[in-house]
């Protein structure tokens, strides 16, 4: 039995060193096992995958136009400021509101507020950072990617900040003939929407807006008191009445001019920019659209 | 009336003319600025200021590709190109053209990934490295060439108007003038070796292409019948050049090796003119022999890789309809309405959006119903479609060949509701649960995923990728949580990524990167019906095979293994996968079921098997000297306006020969020597065209043996001067443009393409004539009055459209108003003249067209003086001709009768005709000349004459009937010339005549 089961062996040996041989004279199965699963043969294609050496087109110029490096530095810290300050007031918000029934129906856009000027902070954090490598002389390559959800980010709060002036309507009604300690927190909360309001509108050149917020800041002024306000201001201060005068005139002016902002910008307001170049494009150039039409080699 | 008009109509004509001419001054002065960056080494045109901080990176990678050019080809065009940096349609694309000047075109947009057709890395790395390809193939010189470049003084643009320039323009750049596959094979063959093995060459949809072609038993086309049949007929169009000049070159590398492929590419002092010549010099054997020699060899090639993938059982794909549909998206399917919807196009039908039944138990599909056209379709995909299930819309892309736009159908109502124009955005799919729809925006170069609301009105930017990243194949999963699409990174590698709605919400853009291959393909994924994974497709294997990711575990299996290919997959509820099955016509919904697979072989790839017995290509994207690179401060500071003024050169000039009237001479006409000389800005803003010439020997008077003309064009406006015109087609009559005299006329023609197929084009004109011996619009109406004005203004438009396959415009409809007038002896002679025509396709068979025009016409002036009349007669085609072959489709037309012999001061002309299929020749003829196709018309008229006015004594109707064949040729690729004949015949109005045409339509 023993004698025979070695023969056995010997010849399973003899025939899988024989079939293996013969394989090679048949072509065989050329399966590369390389991949997750079974045995699926993967197409065997030359790739020497190199590693483009191309920086993005933002970060190249970056690098080379000081002044546009130094205005979208300023811009940056200044959005960024922002941000951190709003997503301080919405916490607070909602920290002194949340035992007040008449905000109740604003918690949840309060929650996405903070949760947007939160995130937007945080990609306008590692766009800072990039841009810090950049100074430094070091490759920054997801520059252009934080810095591009940075402006989307702080786009889409810019569009929602009709909340502002509800939270302040709300608070002014609520604390209308209350006095005391307990409602200071409410009023500062409100006051300090109220000067991050008017910012707004001072970004936007609203001097229709600024008048509404100087009136209403003066309508509560005094009425709190607390550490809370303090403290927001505290945050606010980053983004001072002139940094933003700065911001305006010089760094977020520049940052708009900009291509990649201003494509954004526009194309937040319904595409308009698209729709203008698309129309303009049959007037400006009659006959030239259809060159690559006439060039007969792609 | 009666000649002379009334004071008031007078002033009020010259009131409308200068109401027409009076914005003149704005439209001399273009709105936009073009801005130029110039080095030694080219130049860059673009139209957007912005764009200004693309070009260093446009210029680094335009380096490279030269740079790499020239290690391989020694020496390349000294001429420093001309580049425009565009962003005119959605989807990437270049192009080139050497005449006079080298020019590239490139668009800013993402490469189109619809079927992963076209591998690519980097889009302006890719693009340069095929572009360049193309200015050496077909700029590159040797002494001879070069010799005859100085002769001309350039190189001469071939131009129907004077047709010995196209000899000129051969002897120029003979290489121009081979065919496309000669260029698109090398082209695609370099992108692939200078981009790292990232290109056609190493395609999986080339190999499916040909693995398939042999699977089905169909014939390959020859290399004739390629130019003839299958550009033209196939339903991937143009695509077949690049498919098949790959594959070949591909063949050429494997079999003969990479040195003789470059001694045969290579403009060499001691290679021949014709590429086919060169061919033979270099590989001993005929083009056409080798090109035999390598359809059987494909065949044996792929009849090795479909056994190899039939050591595996092969998946049973069941056809779910018993219909090819060409080229198609990805098909919709509403299991729960069971209602199945896509956009396809297919040989001898328009593009259209279709519904079909679904019947979900069996899995198969009803009959397919047609909902609407689409216009502007793209290759592959015909159109991107996106399903509002509980609005009952569907929403497609149109215009997908320049900016898209989105049409809104409401199936309920069953029509379209709404059209957005300029929306750019693709790969568009709507969130049921969320009631809003997700897209991908292409502008300036950067790709922007946006949510349109219901009401498509208003939409949202929500995430922009970098430049350089070009997305695709986006879906949304069915409870509008999820939001996956594949990305293609610049170094030509592909990933499935997620975005969550949630985050997307919170202004939280970190998007989850889910599955990554390093060189192949992620293509189509979708959700399946529970959203518990993604079905796709991916070429791994070499072959498009049908692909699963688990979302949780984030396994990748693979469900099919086919021998063809298999697309655009649904993993439908009842346990099923629907899918496209790839067929030599197109794709064919099948289904099969889901199962998951553990062996599978993978195919050979041609440009693999090319490499390993060449493995030098490797080297060839390495470069030995680095190229300098330019920083983005040095263009900025460098941009400069483009001023066409201070850009225009002189372009070449060459000796010709044309014809001008000569009553006495033979034909009534003379022969003419002269010269012509051009002059151009690069981009052709600004031209100048002239000609001098003499004919002593005519019969004419003194003064009508010297000859000049002048054509001087700015943006849209166009001033005309002549002294005695001349036409080379007047050599060969029976019509004749030439005219005795001089004129000076001043046109503006503006042209609307945007919205093609729909395009309109509108534009004035007035001149002076004097001198003259006849009309300038009748050759044979004479006048005592030999000095004349004229004022034209017209506007043109329509929307026609052809299948896959056709020859002209089978559908559609066109119309046309102008007005005219003279102003001769005092007085003026105004006419007006409508028209419009409306054509549909036949359903009996492919290609058979039936058109409809009616006409009307009134002259206003004297009907007693030459100039009130509008003259009718004759086929109106030349001998030898440079127009419209079909002429008798002309207003003018009247073929049978004489030219000009019927003269009408208002008339009203009705004309029918059917076209009827082209009959394309394959693989017969040189390959200098070969005939493409021949068409058989059958047309006839009514024409009434002087219905209604005071000339109503001279009422009378002609009824003319005939037929016209034509015979399309081919000369050098580019040079297509037709042989018309026909015959037709006259009744009425005192008319019982015939009259048999016989004309060469030249260039």
């Amino acid at each position: 039995m023993y004698v025979k089961n070695q023969n056995f062996a010997i010849y399973l040996i003899l025939a899988v060193v024989v079939g293996f041989g013969l394989s090679f004279l048949f072509g065989g199965l050329s399966v590369q096992s390389d991949f997750a699963g079974g045995d699926i043969s993967k197409a065997s294609r030359y790739s020497a995958q190199k590693e483009d050496p191309a920086l993005s087109v933002i970060e190249d110029r970056l690098r080379n136009d000081e002044e546009f490096f130094n205005s979208t530095k300023g811009a940056m810290d200044l959005l960024q400021n922002r941000m951190t300050a709003l997503s301080e007031l919405t916490e607070k918000t909602m920290e002194v509101c949340s035992g007040i029934p008449e905000f109740q129906p604003m918690m949840t856009e309060l929650k996405s507020m903070n949760a947007k000027a939160f995130n937007t902070s945080l990609a306008l954090t590692n766009a800072n950072a990039g841009l810090e490598r950049m100074a430094a002389g070091k490759l920054a390559p997801d520059y252009e990617l934080y810095s591009n959800q940075a402006y989307i980010g702080f786009s889409k709060v810019a569009s929602q900040m009709d909340l502002g002036k509800r939270v302040y309507d709300v608070s002014s009604a609520y604390l209308a003939g209350k006095r005391g300690d307990q409602y200071k927190p409410l009023a500062d909360i409100a006051v300090v929407w109220s000067v991050y309001c008017a910012q707004d509108a001072y970004m936007n050149g609203s001097n229709k807006d600024i008048e509404y917020w100087k009136n209403k800041y003066s309508e509560l002024d005094g009425v709190g008191g607390s550490e809370i306000r303090a403290q927001l201001e505290k945050a606010l201060a980053q983004a001072s009445k002139a940094q933003l005068k700065a911001g305006i005139q010089d760094n977020f002016e520049n940052l708009l001019q900009d291509a990649q902002v201003l494509n954004k910008v526009m194309l937040l307001g319904g595409g308009t920019a698209i729709i203008f170049n698309g129309s303009v494009l049959e007037a400006a150039f009659p006959g030239l659209t259809d060159l690559g039409e006439r060039l007969p080699i792609e | 009336m009666r000649g002379i008009l009334s004071e008031r109509l007078k002033v009020m004509i010259i009131c409308g003319l200068c109401a027409m001419f009076a914005p003149a001054r704005s439209f001399v002065v273009p709105a936009q600025t073009v801005y130029q960056y110039k080095t030694d080494d080219a130049t860059i045109c673009f139209f957007d200021k912005n764009q200004s901080q693309y070009i260093p990176h446009l210029m680094r990678k335009y380096e490279l590709g030269k740079e790499l050019h020239r290690q391989i080809w020694d020496t390349i065009p000294s001429q420093s190109p001309f580049m425009m940096l565009t962003d005119w349609q959605d989807d990437g694309n270049a192009g080139v053209g050497v005449l006079p000047h080298t020019t590239i075109q490139v668009n800013l947009a993402p490469m189109n990934m619809a079927y992963f057709v076209s591998p690519s890395n980097e889009r302006f790395d890719h693009l340069f490295k095929h572009e360049y390809t193309h200015v050496v193939m077909a700029d590159k010189t040797n002494d001879r060439d070069m010799g005859w470049r100085r002769f001309t003084g350039n190189k001469v643009v071939p131009n129907s108007k004077y047709p010995l320039s196209a000899l000129w323009s051969y002897l120029d750049a003979p290489r121009w003038y081979a065919p496309r596959w000669y260029h698109e094979g090398i082209a695609c063959f370099m992108e692939t070796w200078l981009g790292d093995g990232v290109g056609r060459s190493l395609g999986g949809y080339d190999e499916t292409y040909f693995r398939t072609h042999i699977k089905e038993g169909e014939e390959l086309y020859s290399v004739v019948g390629l130019e003839t049949e299958g550009t033209t007929s196939d339903f991937q169009q143009g695509a077949t050049s690049y498919l098949y000049g790959t594959r070949f070159v591909n063949y050429l590398a494997y079999v003969y090796g990479y040195e003789k492929l470059i001694d045969f590419y290579n403009r060499t002092q001691d290679s021949r003119t014709f590429y086919a010549k060169q061919f033979e010099k270099v590989y001993g054997k005929s083009l056409r022999t080798v090109w035999k020699e390598w359809e059987d060899f494909e065949k044996e090639y792929q009849r090795q890789n479909l056994e190899k993938l039939a050591e595996y059982p092969l998946t049973e794909c069941r056809q779910m309809v018993g219909k090819n549909l060409g080229a198609t998206s990805p098909i919709i399917y509403d299991e729960e309405a069971g209602e199945a919807f896509a956009a396809v196009y297919f040989p001898g039908s328009p593009a259209q959006v279709v519904r079909f039944p679904l019947d979900t138990a069996s899995g198969t599909l009803g009959k397919m119903k047609k909902l609407a056209e689409i216009d502007g379709v793209q290759a592959y995909q015909t159109a991107y479609i996106a399903y509002d299930r509980r609005g009952r819309r569907l929403i497609w892309t149109d215009r997908n060949s320049k900016m898209r736009g989105l049409v809104v159908y409401d199936l309920k109502r069953g029509r379209v509701e709404k059209r957005l124009k300029y929306q750019r955005v693709y790969d568009i799919c709507y969130d049921n649960a969320g009631d809003c729809m997700y897209g991908i925006i292409s502008n300036q170069g950067i790709c922007h995923l946006v949510r349109y609301d219901s009401a498509l009105e208003e939409r949202e930017l929500i995430y922009s990728f970098p430049f350089g990243v070009s997305v695709s194949d986006l879906d949304v999963s069915h409870d509008g949580e999820k939001i996956v699409m594949s990305v293609l990174g610049k170094k030509g590698e592909h990933s499935l990524i997620m975005f969550r709605r949630s985050d997307i919400e919170n202004s939280n853009y970190e998007y989850q990167t889910l599955y990554s291959l390093e060189d192949s393909n992620l293509s189509q994924f979708r959700f399946s019906h529970d959203d518990s994974r993604l079905v796709g497709f991916s070429y791994y294997t070499g072959v498009p095979n049908i692909w699963t990711l688990d979302l949780e575990s984030c396994k990748f299996d693979l469900l099919s293994n086919v021998q063809t290919g298999l697309f655009a997959p649904y993993l439908a509820s009842n346990g099923s996968v629907y899918a496209l099955e790839y067929g030599s016509d197109g794709m064919t919904p099948v289904r099969f079921e889901y199962k998951v697979l553990e062996d599978a072989n993978s195919v050979e790839f041609l440009g693999q098997k090319a490499f390993e017995t060449n493995p030098g290509l490797a080297e060839l994207s390495t470069l030995k000297k680095p190229v300098e690179e330019i920083g983005f401060g040095e263009v900025y500071d460098s941009v400069k306006v483009y001023k066409p003024f201070r850009e225009i050169r002189f372009q070449g000039a060459y000796p010709d020969i044309s014809g001008f009237t000569d009553k006495e001479g033979w034909n009534k006409m003379t022969p003419v020597l002269g010269y012509h000389f051009a002059f151009y800005d690069p981009l052709s803003l600004f031209s100048v065209n002239l000609f001098v010439g003499a004919s002593p020997w005519s019969h004419n008077d003194w003064k009508n043996k010297f000859h000049a003309s002048a054509e001087i064009k700015y943006w849209q406006w166009t001033l005309n001067a002549a002294w005695n015109p001349t036409s080379f087609y007047d050599l060969f009559g029976p019509r004749r443009s030439s005219r005795k005299g001089y004129h000076v006329a001043l046109g503006y023609d503006s042209k609307h393409t945007m919205q093609y197929p729909f395009t309109w084009d509108w534009g004035a004109s007035i001149a002076h004539y004097g001198d003259m011996d006849a009309l300038p619009l009748y050759q044979e109406i004479t006048t005592d009055v030999h000095s004349f004005q004229t004022a034209d203004v017209y506007i043109k438009g329509g929307k026609v459209r052809g299948s896959i396959g056709s020859v002209a415009a089978e559908k559609g409809y066109r119309f046309s108003a102008e007005g005219y007038t003279y102003l001769a002896d005092g007085k003026f002679f105004p006419s007006l003249e409508v028209s419009g025509d409306a054509g549909f396709l036949l359903p009996v068979g492919r290609h058979n067209s039936f058109w409809f025009k009616g006409s009307a016409g009134q002259s206003f002036g004297d009907r007693g003086s030459a100039f009130g009349n509008t003259y009718f007669g004759g086929f109106r085609n030349n001998f030898v001709d440079n127009g419209e072959v079909n002429r008798y489709r002309t207003v003018n037309a009247m073929p049978g009768a004489n030219i000009d012999q019927i003269g009408a001061h208002c008339y009203l002309k009705a004309t029918g005709e059917i076209n009827f299929c082209p009959i394309r020749f394959n693989n017969f003829g040189a390959l200098q000349c070969y005939p493409n196709y021949i068409q058989f018309c059958l047309f006839g008229h009514d024409l009434a004459t002087d219905l209604w006015g005071d000339g109503r004594e001279f009422k009378a109707n002609y009824v003319s009937a005939g037929a016209q064949m034509n015979i399309q040729m081919v000369f050098f690729t580019h040079m297509k010339t037709t042989l018309s004949f026909g015959y037709a015949r006259v009744w009425g109005g005192g008319l019982n005549q015939g009259d048999f045409m016989f004309s060469l339509k030249l260039l």
